[in-house]
């Protein structure tokens, strides 16, 4: 369970995130959503602790971030916007790197490796090297990596990002299971479409502030609206 | 059994170093250029005296590719930010690049020494000094690694992609070329502040070597002692600045 409460965090004299508070539950997605510029990926790097607070405090799992940063992080894995892959090491070199960085012992993260190219479908680019990786294939990889070591919490950063038709299903269908084994995922995304087939909670940020959460059905109860993105619409004017 | 961060973090940039075969190749050209061209002029009375500028350099350009890969390219391609969001000690994550920093530096010293030591038997330079000299060189070139290292990686952290990375280093270089050549022409007398002084140190003492002298043990301690405080300042330094959101997300 992630917790955040009374972020505050500006650059440059500009307040960037304010005053927000949200919490994402175990076994359920929670969307972060709001336009361009609204604060998503500066409340994710907040919560994952790369960035420091102004005011405010995260918790993981009950784990102040800002006491116990690695306590916080050992419960956390995370998908950053630029995906971040390493074209010369290959897909099982990316796991193993992450597994032994998140500590895990060898005989352990052989058999998580072998799991992950499972159920990421994977194998037949177990051994290849990640140059040349066609961007579904970038994102399964960067998001097997940040779960190498089965973190409670996953948090995404506009997962849904340049990715066809075939890899945004293949991420919705992985993101399901996660929750379905009572994961905590939170994702950002200004993806009205993705968010309401997938967030089973969402949060609407606008100017760094929480606008309204809860279902999509409440939010466009609320709103009167027909659609999530009439509603997004009528909750950020 | 669980493998220490900064020893995983070496492993994996040891790998990715030894697989980016351009780099690699073109670090190793430095490594038998200067030793071939004091070959090529055995007969001028000064050519082992090049040898000490091209050592030096080495122990740069072997640090050079790698530094730049492993930090400045590390955020320009996106793989800094999940990297520095592992549960890990950010010194260990420096400490372990460091180390791989310096191993490819000494490849390039040891390769540039190697390759001095058989243009040696081949020439009659071998009558000017003794193949145990190039030992002594080495003892003396050796801290020259952690010192390049260290302030390859700082530059590398501060630099926002490895384009600029590239141009910095390439000032960078400038510092044992120039030391290297201006120290043969301007030779000032090899004593205590001055072998404490990192690379005019070194280019006194092994230019003293390429001259058949015997080493100055004391000297040499106190040479080496300098530069490898340096780069422990310059790794320090690396760590305090990949605290910096700005350094991390870009300026």
């Amino acid at each position: 369970m992630i917790q955040a409460d009374s972020l505050r965090k500006s650059f440059a004299g500009r307040q960037v995130v304010d005053a927000l508070t949200f919490s994402a539950v175990d076994g359920a997605i929670t969307g972060l959503v709001g336009p361009n510029g609204s604060g998503k990926t500066t409340t994710l790097r907040l919560i994952t602790g790369l960035l420091r607070l102004d005011e405010g405090r995260v918790a993981v799992d009950g784990i102040d971030s800002a006491q116990d940063p690695i306590g916080a992080r050992r419960r956390l894995g995370a998908l950053t916007d630029g995906l971040g892959n390493y074209p010369r090491l290959t897909t099982r070199e990316h796991l193993r790197y992450y597994g032994e960085l998140r500590g895990m012992p060898a005989a352990e993260l052989d058999g998580r490796i072998r799991l992950l190219l499972d159920l990421f479908n994977m194998r037949e680019i177990a051994d290849r090297r990640a140059q040349g990786f066609s961007q579904g294939e970038r994102m399964k990889l960067a998001l097997a990596r940040a779960i190498v070591n089965d973190p409670q919490n996953i948090v995404l950063d506009e997962p849904a990002n340049g990715l066809d038709v075939g890899s945004a299903r293949a991420l919705r269908t992985l993101l399901e299971r996660f929750r379905d084994a009572g994961k905590c995922v939170l994702l950002s995304s200004h993806l009205m479409a993705e968010v309401s087939a997938v967030c089973d909670t969402v949060v609407v940020v606008a100017r760094g502030k929480v606008v309204a959460q809860g279902s999509p059905a409440e939010l466009m109860r609320s709103s009167n609206a027909r659609s999530l993105e009439e509603a997004f619409m009528e909750l950020t004017a | 059994m669980k493998t220490p961060p900064w020893l995983v973090v070496f492993r994996k940039e040891v790998l990715d170093g030894l697989r980016d075969h351009r780099s690699l190749f073109s670090a190793m050209m430095f490594c038998w250029l200067g030793p071939l061209l004091v070959g090529l002029l055995w007969r001028q009375p000064t050519a082992l005296a090049l040898l000490p500028a091209f050592l030096m350099v080495t122990a740069f350009t072997g640090a050079m590719n790698i530094a730049n890969d492993s930090m400045a390219g590390e955020r320009e391609r996106g793989s800094l930010e999940p990297l520095l969001m592992n549960p890990v000690p950010l010194s260990d994550l420096v400490f372990g690049k460091w180390l791989a920093i310096c191993a490819f530096s000494l490849s390039g010293v040891l390769l540039t020494l190697l390759v001095a030591l058989a243009v040696l038997y081949a020439t009659p330079l071998n009558r000017s000094i003794h193949a145990s000299a190039l030992l002594w060189m080495l003892a003396v070139a050796l801290p020259l690694v952690p010192l390049a290292a260290g302030v390859d990686l700082l530059i590398c952290t501060f630099a926002r992609t490895p384009k600029e990375g590239n141009s910095y280093l390439g000032v960078l270089l400038l510092a044992p070329m120039l030391t290297g050549m201006l120290a043969e022409f301007f030779p000032v007398r090899l004593q205590a502040a001055i072998a404490a002084v990192p690379l005019l140190g070194q280019q006194r003492m092994l230019s003293a070597l390429t001259r058949g002298e015997s080493p100055h043990v004391a000297w040499l301690a106190l040479s080496g002692a300098c530069a490898v405080l340096l780069g422990a300042g310059a790794l320090a330094a690396t760590t305090r600045l990949l605290r910096s959101e700005k350094v991390v997300f870009g300026r």
